[in-house]
């Protein structure tokens, strides 16, 4: 590259640094002219950046409803862990099972096929019938969420191997369950932890919305009370809170996948 | 064979354990043939307010309206982050601050907003589709193979608007339908959640009603209703993609 392309890049590369801090600052400013300063927007509607922050610092300390700030996430944290541990448990062996077992493949998959459109969350009001309105219904819907796309993707991982390694165990004297176990089960774990992610991240979601639709405690609450009570503050509080619970949890997973696929260059 | 015999016998264990046995009871999870007379009930006689196909169609408004105006409004705006690097560097900060907040946390304020009528539910499903479109778009055009723009560049094509309509576009089509698909599913499921807590129509409506009578084959009839419709519009979704993009090879789903 020639210097003057080298400046170039370096000029455009300052240019964005520039553009993306300046919008993200004049967001704030706009938001907090609209609301503090203009009063285009009364507070039950469109509460001030500052109100929200505080909001959030005074919230650590006073109790909202049964628990203080901390108080709901672990609520929602331990939901959501129930969940994707339960669903994890079942889908990956089984998706395995499926994987490798063509007569189960064909039992399991036309059942599967039939409840795999219906959105997790339309699962709620069946929840709520089947396990109250307690921890019970929030685990069983983000297991939901959870469960298909982890299973869908361990199916297609264990089904679709590259051939070749199986022939190459094959021929280096390996038993079909070493094979499996050995060979087709690591060679998945890119698939698999991708289905994770994809599977906690509606998780997250089922969890709002059970949150949303029945419960005394969690971040979902929250944001409903929020709602409720007019104090759009609480709700927004509630939207960043789960909004960082989230990216920690995408954090998490990618950490572990690097972890442990070692193997695999970025 | 296998399929049709596995289908038939959880149905018949269904059967025998809700109708013939007995051990569990109708309140929980209903008989197989309860659904289908319940189907047949609402079908003509209206349920808390519209027949079942009244509440299908309250419903369908709503998402179609959210979702075509998350394309009208999301496609473009990718495709203008993906192709300028001035707009990119302005929206997609203020993008990535708002993308890790579930669409669905956003109904409470949304009903504040709104009211509870249609436009606060057409808002979140709007926000739900919206952020697919607009990340696939921006993805798609960022990934136009840089070979193609040489090509063209050399064959004499000289506006970036050309550039962008003949090379970048089509060469991100895969992707953005993609998006457009990813989002139809995020659409049904906000639909449903916000239908749950705030609504006087509509079919997650009336499943939550169907929940207070403690009537189960109603909500399971919800459940079937739009995963049915759910699954068509996303095969009609797939086939427009291949009639669109033709040279794009069937990919394992």
């Amino acid at each position: 590259m020639s210097r003057s392309a080298e400046n170039f890049w370096d000029k455009v590369y300052r240019e964005k640094t520039v553009l993306s801090l300046s919008s993200v600052l004049g967001f704030l400013a706009l938001w907090h002219l609209a609301t503090d300063i203009l009063g285009l927007m009364p507070a039950i509607v469109l509460p001030s950046p500052e109100k929200v922050f505080f909001t959030i610092y005074e919230k650590i300390l006073a109790p909202v409803g049964e628990e203080k700030l901390f108080g709901h996430i672990g609520v929602s944290l331990v939901r959501i862990l129930v969940g994707v541990g339960i669903a994890l448990g079942l889908a990956i062996p089984l998706g395995i099972l499926m994987g490798w077992y063509e007569d189960l493949d064909s039992m399991a998959s036309p059942i599967i096929e039939v409840l795999r459109p219906i959105p997790p969350i339309a699962w709620i009001p069946l929840a709520i019938l089947w396990f109250g309105i307690g921890l019970g219904s929030k685990v069983f819907i983000i297991a939901i969420g959870v469960f298909f796309p982890t299973l869908i993707n361990t199916y297609i991982g264990v089904k679709f191997v590259d051939p070749l390694l199986i022939k190459a165990a094959q021929t280096l004297g390996a038993k079909d369950k070493d094979i499996l176990w050995e060979v087709v089960v690591p060679a998945s774990v890119p698939l698999i932890v991708a289905g994770v992610r994809i599977g906690v991240g509606l998780g997250m979601m089922c969890l709002v919305a059970a949150e949303l639709v029945a419960a005394s405690t969690g971040l979902g609450y929250l944001i409903m009370l929020g709602g409720d009570d007019l104090k759009p503050e609480l709700s927004i509080t509630g939207m960043i809170l789960i909004g960082i619970l989230g990216l920690l949890a995408d954090r998490v997973i990618l950490r572990f996948e690097r972890r442990v696929i070692y193997w695999k260059k970025e | 064979m296998l399929a049709v015999v596995s289908v038939i016998s959880v149905i018949g264990v269904w059967f025998l354990l809700t109708s013939v046995f007995r051990v569990i009871p109708p309140a929980f999870l209903p008989p197989p043939q309860n659904i289908v007379t319940d189907f047949l009930r609402i079908l003509g006689t209206p349920y808390v307010g519209h027949t079942l196909i009244g509440h299908t169609l309250v419903s369908l408004q709503i998402v179609l309206g959210g979702f075509f105006s998350a394309i009208l409004i999301g496609i473009p705006l990718g495709v203008l982050m993906g192709w300028f690097k001035r707009i990119e560097a302005i929206v997609d900060p203020l993008f990535q601050l708002l993308r890790p907040i579930p669409p669905l946390a956003w109904i409470p304020l949304s009903l504040l907003w709104f009211g509870i009528g249609i436009q606060s539910k057409i808002f979140v499903i709007w926000l739900s589709a919206f952020v697919p479109c607009v990340i696939n778009s921006y993805t798609g055009i960022r990934l136009t193979e840089p070979l193609l723009v040489k090509a063209a560049l050399g064959l004499g094509v000289k506006n970036q608007r050309d550039l962008l309509r003949e090379v970048a576009i089509p060469s991100a089509l895969p992707i953005i339908l993609g998006g457009v698909r990813i989002g139809l599913g995020a659409a049904w499921m906000t639909l449903v959640a916000a239908e749950l807590l705030a609504s006087d129509a509509g079919l997650g409506y009336m499943m939550q009603m169907a929940r207070r009578a403690l009537e189960p084959s109603v909500i399971i009839l919800g459940m079937l209703v739009i995963g049915i419709l759910g699954a068509l519009m996303a095969r009609g979704l797939r086939m427009l993609e291949k009639w669109v993009c033709p040279w794009v090879k069937e990919e394992e789903h």
